[in-house]
């Protein structure tokens, strides 16, 4: 399986990941994370779709947006221990692997061939998000013509 | 009767034809579908248009506006159009009802390379109302539909009610065409996926790059970053089409309103290479 979020490590990286990862099935509308809650695990989707939902006074739980193969989701199990900002739901049976944040952040300050690669995947991840959520933000189908 | 190469005009392109609207689809709030008949059987059997193009609709009194040919071309005598109330000839145009009639020229401007995507995979990336002129293409592909590869749609608009055509996904998921929309925001009920479209070409699998094209058509951000995911993916700049739009006057290429650099959008365009005009495309002003 060749996933956006690996395929870019080095191999050593990928190996020693590998050792501390699991594979995980996530049944249909099953929870990963839960929005103010601390995330002790890092999911990383291989198959099926995962929802991300904000809770919103008023209007109840709101779809931010939707995940997929290759995306990651959680990493405050890794960059911070704040609580996850949104909930993540399974939209179907999902295949996940699973990093535990205590190996995980172990591997990354104790192995910089591993850590830094790791983070630099990570930040590209979460630029892509920023990328798509500024998009959301400028609303481009409002006044469109033809 | 003379011989016309399809899409072009069939007479002096200054000329319009008669048209009557034989029926009105609404769509979604604020954009129709205007199923066209040609007062002269003649016009109408001389009339034919490439996926992409586009004609010039006349109102008397009110003006000329471009719009996108959105029907299937291998239908003739018949022809649609899906207009969204901008300006004041798609105003007026709302007001008319099924047996009014106005002038069309056309049809005008390039078209999409469907010869170009043979046996290759094909994706088709569009936002809003940029189904429209993608449609015909996908009429094609699918008239074609073993001449290709993997034939793909990925579909993305401001909320559910905003997806263009809904009532013919089945059909084209039935036919050979992988559909898929997202919405920038969901309604409680909406169950599909959340975020804009360019995410979608993120995550596909693309097997093949060297052998993919991918068609564009949507707002001119959506497209650069399209193109950009495009080509994070390996897809070659040269099989990266995207559809422009200017302010067409003439639709000839005389007026020069539509100049988008050394391009003229109405004659040149609307279907362009990516990397023919993407150096302007982050132009501000262009």
């Amino acid at each position: 399986m060749s996933l956006q979020f690996t395929s870019q490590l080095p191999e050593v990286a990928r190996e020693a990941l590998a050792g501390i990862a699991a594979e995980r099935t996530i049944a249909k509308g099953q929870t990963l994370c839960r929005e103010g809650e601390s995330c002790h695990e890092l999911f990383l989707v291989a198959s099926g779709h995962v929802g991300l939902d904000m809770l919103v006074p008023g209007r109840g739980q709101v779809r931010v947006m939707t995940l997929g193969p290759g995306e990651v989701l959680a990493w405050s199990a890794l960059v911070g221990n704040q609580g996850a900002t949104a909930t993540g739901i399974a939209l179907e049976e999902t295949e996940t692997i699973v990093f535990p944040d205590d190996a995980l952040i172990n591997l990354c300050q104790t192995n910089h061939d591993v850590g830094y690669p790791m983070m630099r995947e990570l930040a590209k991840a979460i630029s892509r998000r920023l990328v798509t959520s500024r998009l959301q933000l400028l609303d481009l189908f409002e006044q469109e013509s033809l | 009767m003379s011989t016309v190469t399809a899409g072009t005009p069939a007479t002096d392109p200054w000329l319009a034809q008669t048209v009557r609207i034989a029926g009105i689809t609404d769509e979604i709030e604020g954009v129709a579908t205007y199923h066209l008949d040609f007062a002269d059987a003649s016009a109408a059997g001389s009339f034919s248009f490439r996926p992409g193009q586009f004609n010039m609709l006349y109102l008397p009194g009110v003006g000329e506006a471009a719009i996108s040919i959105s029907s299937d071309p291998l239908l003739h005598g018949t022809l649609d159009h899906t207009v969204r109330i901008a300006g004041q000839v798609t105003t007026e145009l709302a007001r008319a009802g099924v047996g009014a009639t106005f002038g069309l020229r056309g049809p005008f401007g390039s078209s999409w390379p469907i010869d170009e995507c043979l046996e290759g995979d094909v994706i088709l990336v569009t936002g809003g109302i940029g189904l429209a002129p993608l449609r015909p293409a996908i009429y094609e592909l699918l008239n074609r539909r073993t001449e290709f590869g993997n034939v793909t749609l990925l579909y993305g608009a401001r909320h559910p009610f905003g997806l263009l055509y809904s009532a013919e996904y089945d059909d084209w998921q039935a036919n050979g065409v992988d559909v898929n929309t997202t919405v920038d925001r969901a309604s409680p009920a909406w169950q599909g996926n959340v975020g804009v479209v360019t995410q979608l070409l993120d995550r596909m699998p693309v097997a093949d790059p060297e052998r993919t094209s991918v068609l564009c058509c949507g707002p001119e951000v959506m497209m650069w970053y399209t193109a950009r995911s495009a080509l994070g993916r390996g897809i070659p700049k040269e099989r990266i089409w995207i559809s422009l739009e200017r302010n067409m006057n003439c639709a000839i290429g005389l007026c020069g309103h539509c100049q988008f650099g050394p391009t003229f959008v109405c004659k040149d365009g609307p279907v362009v290479r990516y990397d023919r005009v993407s150096q302007y495309l982050r132009v501000e002003g262009f």
